[in-house]
């Protein structure tokens, strides 16, 4: 066994662990692991009370990094994410002082994003593509590995602020969490309600964590595969009318990411038609901007990746038919 | 087995599998649609005049075979293809990473090609590409193939069209062929030799072989082109006979006044009989000894060699001869039999010996065409002997007396002409004395009239040909109007014309030359009309007269001679009956 393996067979077991903590919401799991395997942020969507906040604790638990909650409000100011200067009395005179603000932690629960004023969401951008936080006139660097998980109600809009075009660009994943199963719900109830809480282990390290990124962006992709979602790419910019917004090529490096360290949780060492199936709609559902074609047809976003994917591989496959 | 090995072997042999899949299924494509369009083709034949329907259906088969064979070869498909085929087996696209980086020597690269390797080593038992030929690429073109066999064969109106438009297409080329050399034979002549006149008679002829050339054009069926093929042999016999007229006035003038050929024009008598001068009184009389005698044979080579000299410095005469003899060669086969038969006459007169030797003659050899005429007119024996050359009927009749006449006027004329045209110039000359000898024969028999109308020169030696030997009509018509008068000849043409019979769906009106004074008709101002088809044949080249009208003015003059008497006795039942024989 290679430590690609080895590697890999931790990262299962990472997942197995997170899954003791919460009930169900399996694919929630895995591409929450897939973004961060990638390094990317994720925007969860759900309604509340589904466990968003405690898959991010235990993720934060399971793999041994620092974790802060940020619940963020109307009038939560951005120095109240990265920090500020603060003037300091000493002995030896006046002095600021940069006291790090509560961005400065491996994962970040951005709670209820939307409810922040646009200049507060602004102040995660830079902590987000860029991994700094810059206050006055010096940035600082956020630990690594750092990631972002943000939460959002997809009711109570009133009094929200939807995340602009930029910032939602810089979402790797836009998971939506569903509300569980009569099983699964009877499971979280038994879990949450009774004496005995689950436990779930730590089984990685931050320095584990960055070398198993590593190693995804070392899997294989094949010309076909690279193909396949350039095209899925295109598709997004023309040819469909409920589209009035394509996704950047900041998706596609999206997709290619998730899908390697997709690749590299089943255990391959390339990157499959699948895999790219699998991490496209999460990653072009925020991404795409729907005419009024869409909302007045009741379409929304992730039909209409499901259909450009269905074209792109009809496509294909005509192609490679004769 | 090295890993790369393996896989190269396994996606090359994938790759052979796919490509034959696709040239089969291309190739039974093609021939589908080739077959397709083959029935379609042979359906629309079957239904519509398509002479080339065979070939082109068995073309598109073909040509549907071989397209599909390279559109086969164009999409064949390379190792990538070939690899993310194999994973379609459930390795999700590990071959076809593997084959990409096959050349890459890194760990991650070894790994990923160790596991494709694996993977394809569990499933190389269930990879079986199929060649997707499909039961319908296998049925559709057994049952097209049969669709198209059966119309390719079944006989049909419209197929039997085909065959004969294209037949009478083939013809009317090579028709079209043979007048543009005869035009261009008759324009190579050198013209500085001719009078102004013979140079419009001249153009006149190639106008009227255009003129020709414009029907084989416009002709469809094979009633048209026989029609057209009709008129233009006959337009070859006059065109011939206006030649060998005209190259006989070049040598006359020649002879009269070498230095000056222009001084005397003689008018080339295309109807018009030629007059009897001096000169051709000595001829005739050169005639008349070759026909005698073997000595007067040889004096009349004697003369023809001081001519032969003669007409050696007159090219002209030569190309107007060469002309002649080139049109009479593109006469149609019925003529050509006609030719033979005078051929055989020849044989016969050959036989007299002294002809014989007239043949060696010579390179005036053309000027006996017109000589033939002389000695058309020489005697009944030369009338004889055309007769019992040309047929045994005629012979008969020749033995009979008229058949002496029926025998010049068949092709007498024209055989002797040959043989006078051996004989030379003496030939002509015959004509001088033919009516003395005319006289004699004509005492032996009707062949004596015969003579005279070999007399009647180019119109007799015409009628001659074009009824060739058709029956006793002919000769009568001939040596009647020779026998009259040497300006008589006119009338023996026209009336050996007529007496062709095969021909007489044509009634020309000359309008250029020649004495038409007994002619009917409005003439036109010098010009040529386009032809036109009329309810009983086709007229052209000037005014054209119904054929009933012509004929019954013709039986009505015939029956006014026999009142007045002007016809021999004892011919009057033969006229009436020779008439009546239209009715």
């Amino acid at each position: 066994m290679n430590e690609y393996d080895v590697m890999q067979q931790k990262l299962l077991a990472c997942e197995f662990e997170i899954g003791r903590e919460i009930i169900g919401q399996r694919d929630v799991i895995r591409s929450v692991m897939l973004a961060i395997l990638s390094g990317g942020n994720v925007l969860l969507e759900g309604m509340p009370g589904l466990g968003k906040t405690r898959l991010v604790n235990t993720i934060s638990h399971v793999l041994n990094l620092s974790f802060k909650r940020i619940q963020f409000t109307p009038d939560l100011m951005p120095g109240d994410i990265t920090g500020t200067n603060i003037m300091e009395r000493s002995e030896s005179g006046s002095a600021f002082r940069f006291e790090a603000g509560p961005i400065f932690a491996n994962i970040i629960l951005a709670d209820e994003i939307n409810r922040a004023t646009p200049k507060t969401q602004s102040a995660l951008l830079e902590a987000m593509q860029e991994h700094i936080v810059t206050v006055g006139n010096v940035s600082h660097k956020v630990p690594e590995p750092f990631f972002v998980l943000a939460t959002q109600n997809p009711i109570e809009t009133e009094g929200t602020y939807p995340l602009p075009e930029a910032q939602l660009d810089r979402f790797m994943f836009k998971i939506m969490v569903p509300f569980p199963t009569k099983e699964e719900l009877a499971g979280i109830v038994g879990l949450t309600e009774s004496v005995q809480q689950g436990a779930a282990q730590t089984v990685l390290n931050g320095d584990e964590l960055q070398q198993a990124i590593q190693m995804a962006k070392e899997i294989k992709i094949a010309d076909a595969v690279m193909d396949y979602i350039l095209d899925i790419m295109m598709a997004t910019h023309g040819g469909n009318k409920y589209v009035r917004e394509g996704a950047s090529p900041r998706a596609a490096q999206a997709i290619i990411r998730g899908a390697k360290a997709r690749a590299f949780m089943e255990g391959r060492y390339n990157v499959s038609f699948e895999d790219v199936d699998t991490v496209v709609p999460a990653v072009l559902r925020h991404r795409l901007i729907l005419s009024f074609d869409a909302v007045s047809d009741g379409v929304n976003e992730d039909m209409v990746v499901a259909e450009i994917i269905k074209n792109v591989k009809a496509q294909m496959v005509a192609q490679n038919h004769v | 087995m090295d890993e790369k090995a393996y896989l190269l072997q396994w996606i090359k042999k994938v790759q052979k599998r796919i490509n034959a899949g696709i040239l089969l299924r291309r190739s039974l494509e093609g021939l589908c649609i080739g077959l397709l369009i083959g029935t379609l083709v042979e359906v629309y034949a079957y239904l519509r005049p398509f002479y080339y329907a065979h070939v082109c259906s068995i073309l598109a088969v073909v040509l549907g075979l071989v397209v599909g064979i390279v559109i086969g070869c164009v999409q064949r498909r390379d190792m990538h293809a070939a690899a993310g085929r194999i994973d379609g087996f459930g390795l999700k696209e590990r071959v076809a990473t593997a084959y990409e980086a096959l050349d890459s020597d890194d760990r991650i690269s070894r790994l990923q090609r160790s596991d494709a390797v694996q993977g394809l080593s569990r499933v190389e038992q269930s990879i079986r590409i199929p060649l997707q030929i499909g039961w319908y690429r296998l049925v559709m073109p057994l049952l097209l193939l049969a669709l198209m066999a059966v119309f390719f064969i079944l006989p049909s109106e419209a197929r039997a069209l085909a065959k004969e438009k294209h037949q009478v297409d083939k013809m009317i080329e090579e028709k079209e062929e043979e007048i543009e050399e005869a035009i261009q034979t008759l324009e190579n002549i050198d013209k500085e030799e001719l009078t102004d006149k013979e140079q419009q008679q001249l153009q006149d002829m190639i106008d009227s072989l255009e003129s020709s050339y414009n029907e084989m054009q416009q002709a469809e069926t094979l009633e048209d082109f026989e029609r057209a093929n009709q008129k233009l042999d006959y337009r070859y016999e006059q065109i011939s006979e206006a030649l060998n007229q005209m190259a006989q006035n070049v040598e006359q003038r020649e002879a009269s006044n070498p230095s000056d050929p222009q001084a005397t024009p003689t008018p080339t008598p295309t109807p018009t009989p030629t007059p009897a001068g001096g000169p051709q009184g000595q001829d005739g009389q050169d005639g008349d000894e070759g026909d005698g005698s073997q000595d007067q044979n040889q004096s009349g080579q004697g003369q023809n060699q001081n001519q032969s000299g003669q007409s050696q410095s007159n090219a002209t005469s030569q190309q107007l001869q060469q002309a002649a003899q080139q049109m009479n060669s593109h006469l149609s086969t019925g003529q050509n039999n006609q030719q033979q038969n005078q051929n055989g006459q020849n044989g016969q007169n050959n036989q007299n010996g002294q002809n014989g030797q007239n043949g060696q003659n010579g390179q005036n050899g053309q000027n006996n065409q017109n000589g033939q005429n002389g000695q058309d007119g020489q005697q009944g024996q030369s009338g004889q002997n055309g007769q019992d050359g040309g047929q045994q009927p005629g012979g008969q009749d020749g033995q009979q007396g008229q058949g002496g006449q029926q025998g010049q006027g068949q092709q007498p004329g024209g055989q002797d002409g040959q043989d006078g045209g051996q004989d030379g110039q003496g030939g002509q000359d015959g004509q001088g004395g033919q009516d003395g000898q005319g006289g004699q024969d004509g005492q032996q028999g009707q062949g004596g009239q015969d003579g005279q109308g070999g007399n009647g020169n180019q119109p007799g030696g015409q009628g001659g040909n074009q009824p060739g030997g058709q029956g006793q009509g002919d000769g009568q018509g001939d040596g009647q109007g020779d026998g009259n008068a040497a300006g008589g000849g006119g009338q023996g043409q026209s009336s050996g014309g007529n007496g062709a019979g095969s021909h007489h769906d044509y009634v020309s009106l000359p309008n250029a030359d020649g004495d038409d004074g007994d002619l009917y008709g409005n003439r036109m101002s010098g010009e040529d009309t386009g032809y036109a088809r009329y309810e009983n044949g086709v007229g052209w080249a000037g005014n054209h007269v119904d054929y009933n009208n012509v004929m019954g003015e013709y039986s009505e003059r015939a029956y006014q001679g026999i009142e007045s008497g002007r016809y021999p006795s004892g011919m009057e039942d033969v006229i009436k009956e020779y008439f009546t024989s239209f009715n």
